[in-house]
């Protein structure tokens, strides 16, 4: 197929999806409301019964979107930094190192009364990121394999999660609760004082990522190639960094931690559009990991409704199976 | 005679703030070949890497066109100096065309979006190198060879004025080692393009080269027109080889610099008048690498007609193989038997 028709097309798809699964987000749930109500409630107007449901709806959808999106762009930057579709936020214990910090903050300052606002939060959480961001470059100064990096990350996200899991276990009652939620991960409880946390900084990331897309297809030639293309190498490196921290820590402080979006995205993306050109791949990948997020949340809450599934678990059955027929495929392609 | 475009001068550079070459000044003009040779270690990558700002000298200066290139901006020096290097490219999921596409980036906007000019010089270079054919195959998906040429042809899409290789010609067979190499000469020799490369094939180094740098032990040796360096132990010198080695090896390549210099008939040469068998080809079919012709070593028994020089060289009148390029692989199966047959019969004269 030609490339530019294969892209419009799978850009469409994505379109469609993405919007298919915001009305069923807003429509789908243990109380069923007709499109009628929800276009009222969303209006302003319309009963007094379907506009909070509405109001709750409309801010989980959003929150899924938009950090779906921002994990999905923060694995592909990963993945151009470390030349290796394996990483991912996830994967390298960035997103465990943002869920440490933000659980310490959280823990420090409610035992003194203080009720964690956004940004503090998400402070927290950037923190983490870096901090873990900061181990990982650190390792990589000594460890050249990529895949030994992985494996380092991976011990990096054990280590943190059990420090937060200890954490949690000595915390206060009246703060496990509130922990428990978030450390297993959830879109729902987003506050619209959240989501004007979390707009703007993916809004930014996102696009700042996309003006990043031409030095990011430099340096997928390799470092030397990048630096006679005229790329700053030193520079290019830190945004990459900041960036995928920026993108990453955002949905660790608000929704926890997911896992697989950051790899599976990306993958399914270049599967799809036959290209790793990241001009097309963020934008993809951002769309991606909307819907996928979007339909993994879903699936969450209507499941097994009442009760609710852990987000994480759903992008994890979804997700990791995805990232398994990545890496079988690479090895049948003839490079790892 | 031209300006030096490339020069280095008391370049020294190497890695953790330890020197592995030290000392190394040369300079290349528009137009001309510099190649460096030398054993393995001996530093030629890492001069290439310092004269292609990859890594900055301890010491010492490189200038391009006059300026120093440390006072180059990054983006200007994208547009004069292209590389290719043997490092592996490993994004999975890139066509040829997007590779090559990159040699673009100097030229193009924030984006990097590809206008109408940068489009024809992309298919200008793929065209140039030959790899026109591949341009929608996966990257990752070639053959280390194809891949090398690919890589070329992102090189020249960059439209630079010095060329720096590090070993092109590994990876390549016998016809894409000559193919590469006097696409190198044309390019150099018609174009005025500057080219610095490192190669470890000797025979190759001496027929492409204009200018031959031969680094030891992270110095400069010697530098000289290959018909001052391949004389009499030199090269064995230089590789600490037994007396005698190479010569048996190849079979007197290595001659002395009375002799006469060796010529460039190895390569596409319309002007050859050593070899007038291809005065009947037309021009578009006359695109022979094999201007050494397979059977002009069997003396007598090749088959056309011929006259003897005063010097007592053979000179073809008329070949009995036709240089066309669907012989390419005919040439390339019967040479290992032919050479042998030569080098029985006594005829090894010219191969």
């Amino acid at each position: 197929m030609e490339r530019k028709s294969r892209c419009a097309l799978a850009f469409g798809l994505l379109t469609l999806l993405l919007l298919a699964l915001m009305a069923a987000s807003l429509a789908v749930g243990s109380v069923a409301l007709a499109p009628a109500e929800i276009l009222a409630a969303l209006r302003g107007a319309g009963n007094s019964l379907a506009a909070p449901i509405v109001d709750l709806r409309a801010r989980r959808m959003l929150a899924a979107a938009l950090l779906g999106g921002a994990l999905a762009v923060s694995g592909f930057l990963l993945q151009t930094f470390f030349a290796n579709p394996i990483a991912g936020p996830f994967v390298l214990g960035v997103s465990s190192g943002a869920k440490l910090t933000v659980a310490l903050t959280m823990v420090f300052l409610l035992s003194r009364g203080v009720l964690v606002g956004s940004a503090a939060l998400y402070g927290a959480a950037f923190l983490g990121s870096l901090l873990v961001m900061g181990v990982i470059l650190l390792l990589a100064g000594r460890v050249r394999q990529t895949p030994l990096l992985v494996v380092c990350g991976v011990m990096i996200g054990y280590v943190c999660s059990a420090a937060t899991d200890l954490i949690v276990t000595f915390a206060d009652d009246a703060n496990i609760v509130n922990l428990r939620a978030w450390s297993l991960g959830s879109f729902s409880g987003i506050s619209w004082a959240n989501l004007r946390v979390i707009a703007p900084v993916v809004a930014a990331g996102a696009a700042w990522s996309f003006l990043l897309a031409k030095p990011m297809s430099a340096f997928q030639l390799g470092e030397a190639y990048a630096r006679n293309l005229g790329v700053d190498l030193k520079a290019f490196r830190w945004k990459l960094i900041l960036l995928s921290s920026v993108l990453s820590a955002c949905v660790t402080a608000f929704a926890g931690p997911v896992s697989f979006v950051g790899v599976a995205a990306p993958h399914l993306m270049r599967s799809l559009f036959k290209t790793a050109k990241p001009l097309l791949m963020v934008p993809a990948c951002f769309l991606c990991g909307a819907v996928f997020c979007l339909g993994c949340d879903l699936l969450a809450r209507t499941l097994f409704a009442p009760t609710e599934l852990a987000i994480g678990s759903v992008t994890a059955v979804f997700g990791a199976p995805i990232v398994i027929w990545m890496l079988l495929s690479r090895k049948r392609r003839g490079s790892v | 005679m031209r300006e030096a475009i490339l020069r280095a001068e008391g370049l020294a550079a190497g890695y953790g703030g330890a020197a592995v070459v030290r000392d190394i000044s040369f300079s290349v003009r528009p137009g001309e070949i510099l190649t460096l040779i030398g054993p393995n270690g001996a530093g030629k990558s890492t001069v290439l890497r310092a004269i292609a700002r990859q890594l900055e000298p301890l010491a010492g200066t490189v200038y391009l066109s006059g300026a120093s290139l440390e006072k180059t901006e990054q983006g200007e020096l994208a547009k004069s100096l292209s590389i290719l290097t043997t490092e592996r490219v490993r994004t999975d999921r890139l066509s040829v065309r997007d590779v090559v596409s990159l040699g673009r980036y100097p030229y193009t906007g924030t984006l990097g979006i590809l206008s109408e000019r940068d489009r024809a010089a992309v298919d200008a270079a793929m065209a140039r190198v030959g790899v026109s054919n591949l341009a929608r195959r996966e990257f990752t998906a070639l053959s280390d060879g194809q891949r090398q040429r690919v890589m070329l042809a992102r090189a020249v899409c960059q439209e630079p004025e010095v060329l720096v290789l590090d070993e092109p010609t590994s990876y390549l067979d016998v016809r894409y080692q000559m193919e590469l190499l006097s696409l190198l000469r044309e390019m150099a020799h018609q174009e005025g393009l500057a080219i610095v490369l490192s190669l470890h094939e000797l025979t190759l180094a001496r027929h492409v080269s204009d200018t031959l740098v031969c680094i030891r032990d992270g110095v400069v040796d010697r530098v000289g027109a290959p018909k001052e360096i391949f004389i009499d132990r030199y090269i064995e010198e230089l590789y600490q080889m037994p007396r005698g080695s190479y010569a048996a090896l190849l079979g007197g390549a290595t001659e002395s610099a009375a002799a006469e210099p060796a010529d460039s008939s190895f390569f596409q040469n319309r002007a050859c008048d050593r070899f007038p068998c291809h005065a009947g080809v037309a021009e578009e079919a006359f695109n022979c690498l094999f201007c050494y012709c397979p059977l002009y070593a069997l003396g007598e028994r090749c088959g056309g007609s011929f006259r003897y020089t005063e010097t007592g060289r053979k000179s073809c009148v008329d070949c009995a193989f036709p240089h066309v390029r669907e012989n390419y692989g005919r040439v390339l199966a019967r040479y290992p038997e032919l050479a042998a047959l030569a080098r029985r019969t006594g005829g090894t004269d010219g191969v």
